[in-house]
């Protein structure tokens, strides 16, 4: 009985429920550029959230972006978009590189949330490889969600139809003469 | 009755209200519905308990607006606009908006504090600010650690100028009033709801004989569900 009552002040000692507000920094957001642009090294650009893509990317964020200008690099018809959005408490930031109307790279960059780091590792952003945007601007890969970051997983799917929207939305204003 | 009974019995009655506070404040916690960290303690008593001591207010003025940043918020004027966690460094008033130097970007917002975008040195600023004005022709000037640089129009291109002798604008004494408002804002938006009960279910809210107590409520309760099944079990 002793024992038994030692053990367990023992192990409620080490439950700690709380956890601090880290800023995680996975990949510089200048790293991330040059390792998605290897060979040149694009300008940033800016998109204004304007007309009928400010009406589609509420719809999107059920709300609107943090900000009303939007950088993005571009080579031929690939895009870089470093986007940030609030999982629970924190921004996360994340980049995601589509070409030809698919998600070819997404990267956790920084993440501030005091739970949910997870899905910064492979086996997570490796499910948004090749997804694209399918009718009412849904994801057509299925996502799993990781017990405890649901708040996360769901700000980075709603980050990767985001980015999907905005490089729709550059190339047919550089294919429009 | 056994000793183990009785044991049993005292242990449940003592440690009563400390399970109750364990049990209501991690059902709360674990309601993501209520948004309990969007909402805010204001009671001093409970403010107290964390110790928050002083709120400086940093400002500097751009043009007719008091841009300041105390606590977790950047204020225009006496409304807040944003929440940031950096120090300011300057801000000026352009045409429209208003540019505010931080000391790893230059954040662009509208007068009605709508933040329209950040510029960092991956996306095209050109050094880390150390300072910002407006010169004659309504360009902006920016002072990094080793060149002063202008901007275009749009602060989408940075060309390297030689230019002397600019006297940089310094921060500002917050006027008394402004100061008082932002203080008490920023005070009382400091700790969430969430972040109180988070701290009440764990103890720390009073220091480490709180969690020393939570700890042993955790400890009672284990021992009574054992004990409970065992004191059962032998009546069996």
């Amino acid at each position: 009985m002793k024992n038994l009552v030692l053990t367990l002040v023992t192990l409620s000692f080490l439950v700690n429920p709380l956890s601090a507000h880290a800023k995680r920094v996975y990949l510089e957001p200048g790293d991330f550029l040059s390792q998605s642009f290897p060979k040149i090294s694009p300008d940033a650009n800016r998109l204004l959230i304007t007309g009928d893509l400010k009406t589609n990317l509420r719809k999107v964020l059920s709300g609107r972006y943090s900000k009303i200008r939007i950088p993005y690099w571009q080579s031929g018809n690939k895009t870089a978009w470093i986007l940030e959005r609030i999982g629970k408490e924190r921004p996360i930031t994340a980049g995601f590189v589509v070409e030809g109307n698919r998600i070819v790279s997404f990267k956790v960059l920084i993440f501030r949330e005091s739970r949910g780091w997870e899905i910064h590792n492979e086996f997570f952003t490796e499910q948004f490889d090749n997804a694209y945007l399918k009718d009412k601007q849904k994801l057509s890969n299925q996502v799993d969600n990781i017990t405890g970051a649901t708040m996360s997983v769901d700000a980075m799917k709603t980050l990767a139809r985001m980015a999907l929207l905005l490089h729709a939305e550059v190339i047919s204003k550089n294919s429009t003469p | 009755m056994s000793n183990l009974h009785k044991f049993h019995r005292y242990t449940g009655v003592g440690s009563a209200i400390l399970v109750l506070i364990l049990s209501i404040t991690g059902l709360l916690l674990n309601s993501t519905d209520l948004e309990l960290d969007q909402r805010f303690i204001s009671n001093s008593w409970l403010l107290k308990q964390y110790s928050l001591g002083e709120f400086p207010v940093q400002s500097y003025a751009a043009s007719d607006t008091i841009v300041s940043k105390s606590g977790r918020y950047l204020y225009l004027n006496n409304e807040a606009v944003s929440e940031m966690n950096e120090s300011l460094v300057g801000s000026i008033a352009l045409q429209q908006d208003i540019l505010i130097a931080l000391p790893n970007s230059l954040l662009l917002i509208s007068k009605e504090g709508e933040v329209i975008d950040q510029l960092f040195d991956y996306s095209g600023l050109p050094e880390r600010p150390q300072a910002l004005m407006v010169d004659t022709l309504g360009l902006v000037l920016l002072k990094g650690q080793n060149a002063v640089w202008q901007s275009d129009s749009n602060l989408s291109a940075w060309q390297q100028i030689s230019r002397k002798n600019i006297s940089w604008p310094d921060a500002i004494e917050t006027p008394s009033v402004l100061s008082k408002e932002i203080q008490r804002h920023a005070r009382t938006h400091e700790i969430s709801l969430e972040r109180m009960l988070l701290d009440l279910h764990s103890g720390r809210l009073f220091g480490k004989i709180g969690e020393t107590l939570m700890s042993l409520s955790a400890v009672a309760l284990i021992f009574l569900a054992l004990s409970g099944v065992y004191v059962w079990s032998r009546r069996q």
